[in-house]
């Protein structure tokens, strides 16, 4: 999608060259309208649920009805799959943000468009502060070389080792092996970690949100086929992604 | 309550699965010319570090290197090595001198020791780091090794407890395992991460060369009078014989529904009540945990640290008898949207 956040419409064609473009785009916007009459629309969903991806897909499919999903597990699948050129990417914004791309409708749980992430530790509650020269569990969103960054926002500054996962259900046995001194993710998911789980778990509440998910969407056309639907498409597909409503 | 229906005539079905399954190495390889467009390098780009994958070119790898490609790549060089069923310490000790990776990742048991036969003819060498995965009982294999680190191939008794938990009702707070004496450091580091979950596992020894009776007896000590919630039974091929499943486990578990946790999916088959649950790694997942360890050695300067230790499998896959399940242990309502394999 870096590939097509260039076709996003934004002013960024230089002047002299715009009315060259301006057949171009309008050929193939005609292309575009009438294959966009019977193809069915594309969104691809970089997310995790508590569940195998092949069923989150489903489950998302189910509650957008006309809508080809697809759900990526790894940022790098999800980055090299943008190439795809799918009519809508759904990520959480920090994601979408990360890869040059401007979301245009973003989901918020009641009227936060961000959620609360919390250190989780085994036993004893860890402070960022408490964390220097300790190892992170962390799921891997941004791809390695961003992560540094990212994680050090939402801890405020302190800057431990990183241990990656691809899936928030891995930082369950980084505590058990005693494999990081805590793990960093959000609230919603603590939750879901501590039902599973027998052990003291600890969580310590983090200052700094991280954005809920937000969408992109490669052209208008795309807009119009899928902003609809992902605003209307109910309890059960906002629940999944932890959000109530989308704007 | 009788499981009736899982009788000893459907054993030669179980039995048929492990002789394919059982084993911790793989062994079905990929044909020459499927494994060619499947395990294809790109071309190497000047100025970037090498990492070489030595590893047997077979289906079973495959999800594995595939993950090491995707995450490595960008960053690395990475050159695969097939280690075909004639590939020796000669063969190896060629293609590391042309490669000089900076690091290399070992696949499989074979490919370890061959590795370990090249580092014993070369003992003043100097070797690059390496991310061993994919063999049996890494924690003990990876002892003589010089410059190594891995990931375990066993599931720990923990998450496949946990595992357990996910998918049926019961309350399992006692586990029982039977285990060679051999095994008995394997089980006491086992019973210690189990116990953060608080679950208790019950271990009894049977010895190194176990007669029918030993197990039959321990198992009925686990399953009559311990009363235990489930059954761990760890991948120890010498405990998993056609002999000692048919005349050991296959009559224990006959008339007593106990769930029993397996390390091999062929394990678990509707018309045998031996495996209820088999829980073992994802590859793909693994694949990447691996490349995460070679991305924490080149942070480092491809240097090792100190404190060499080998990691636990992060990730695993889950095959249910959701039959079985359902009948005598209760199956959670949203445990099929969480399991990888139902067997039904």
């Amino acid at each position: 999608m870096r590939k097509n956040a260039d076709k996003l419409p934004k002013d960024r064609a230089p002047v002299a060259r715009r009315s060259a473009l301006f057949g171009i785009v309008a050929a193939l916007a005609a292309i575009s309208t009438g294959l966009g009459a019977s193809v069915t629309p594309r969104l691809y969903v970089f997310a995790n649920a508590d569940m195998r991806a092949q069923a989150f897909e489903k489950q998302l499919e189910a509650q957008l009805p006309g809508v080809d999903v697809t759900v990526f597990s790894r940022i790098h699948e999800f980055e090299t799959a943008l190439g795809d050129h799918p009519e809508g990417a759904l990520a959480q914004r920090p994601v979408l943000e990360a890869l040059g791309l401007r979301p245009e409708l973003q989901g918020h749980a009641g009227d936060r468009a961000t959620e609360r992430y919390v250190l989780m530790s085994a036993n004893v509650p860890v402070s960022p502060g408490e964390l220097q020269g300790k190892t992170l569990g962390v799921v891997d969103i941004l791809g390695r070389k961003r992560m540094e960054g990212f994680v050090g926002g939402v801890l405020g500054g302190a800057s431990p080792k990183l241990k990656y996962v691809t899936h928030e259900r891995d930082l369950l046995p980084l505590l058990q092996f005693n494999a990081a001194a805590a793990v960093v993710l959000s609230e919603s998911w603590a939750r879901r970690l501590r039902e599973k789980s027998e052990m003291n778990l600890r969580t310590t509440p983090l200052n700094n949100e991280v954005g809920l998910p937000a969408v992109v969407f490669s052209s208008a056309q795309g807009k119009s086929a899928l902003d609809g639907k992902i605003r209307s498409a109910g309890r059960a597909f906002n629940d999944s992604l932890g959000v109530t409503q989308w704007r | 309550m009788a499981l009736s229906f899982r009788t000893l005539s459907a054993a030669p079905i179980l039995l048929l699965g492990l002789s394919f399954g059982a084993s911790c190495t793989p062994k079905a390889e990929v044909p020459p010319s499927k494994a060619e467009l499947a395990f294809r390098d790109k071309p190497a780009e000047a100025g970037r570090d090498t990492v070489a994958i030595l590893t047997p070119v077979e289906s079973e790898t495959q999800d594995l290197w595939g993950s090491l490609v995707q995450e490595l790549g960008e960053e690395f060089n990475v050159a695969t090595v097939p280690m075909g069923r004639e590939a020796g310490s000669k063969h190896l000790a060629r293609e590391l001198e042309r490669l000089k990776p900076s690091c290399v990742v070992v696949v499989d048991n074979r490919t370890l020791e061959i590795y370990r036969e090249l580092q014993a003819q070369r003992p003043t060498a100097d070797f690059p780091p390496a991310v061993v995965v994919m063999t049996s009982f890494l924690e003990r294999a990876i002892g003589g090794l010089r410059h190594a680190t891995g990931i375990a191939y066993e599931v720990p008794a923990v998450s496949s407890i946990v595992a357990l938990r996910e998918v049926s009702q019961l309350d399992v707070q006692r586990v029982g395992v039977v285990h060679r004496e051999r095994f008995e450091d394997v089980v006491a580091a086992q019973a210690q991460l189990a116990a953060l979950e608080k679950v208790q596992l019950v271990p009894v020894a049977v010895p190194n060369e176990p007669s029918a009776e030993a197990v039959e007896d321990s198992l009925d000590r686990l399953v009559v009078d311990e009363n235990v919630d489930a059954l761990w039974v760890v991948n120890d091929n010498r405990l998993l014989t056609p002999e000692l499943l048919i005349n050991s486990w296959l009559p224990v578990l006959r008339f007593r529904p106990i769930p029993v946790i397996v390390g091999v999916s062929a394990l678990v088959h509707p018309e045998v009540h031996f495996g209820t649950l088999a829980v073992t790694p994802n590859h793909a997942e693994l694949g990447v945990q691996a490349a995460n360890l070679v991305f924490d050695l080149a942070d480092n300067d491809w240097n090792l640290g100190e404190e060499r230790q080998v990691e636990l499998p992060l990730r695993v896959m889950t095959v249910v008898d959701v039959k079985q399940v359902d009948d005598y242990f209760g199956l959670k309502a949203d445990a099929l949207a969480k399991i990888d394999q139902a067997v039904k």
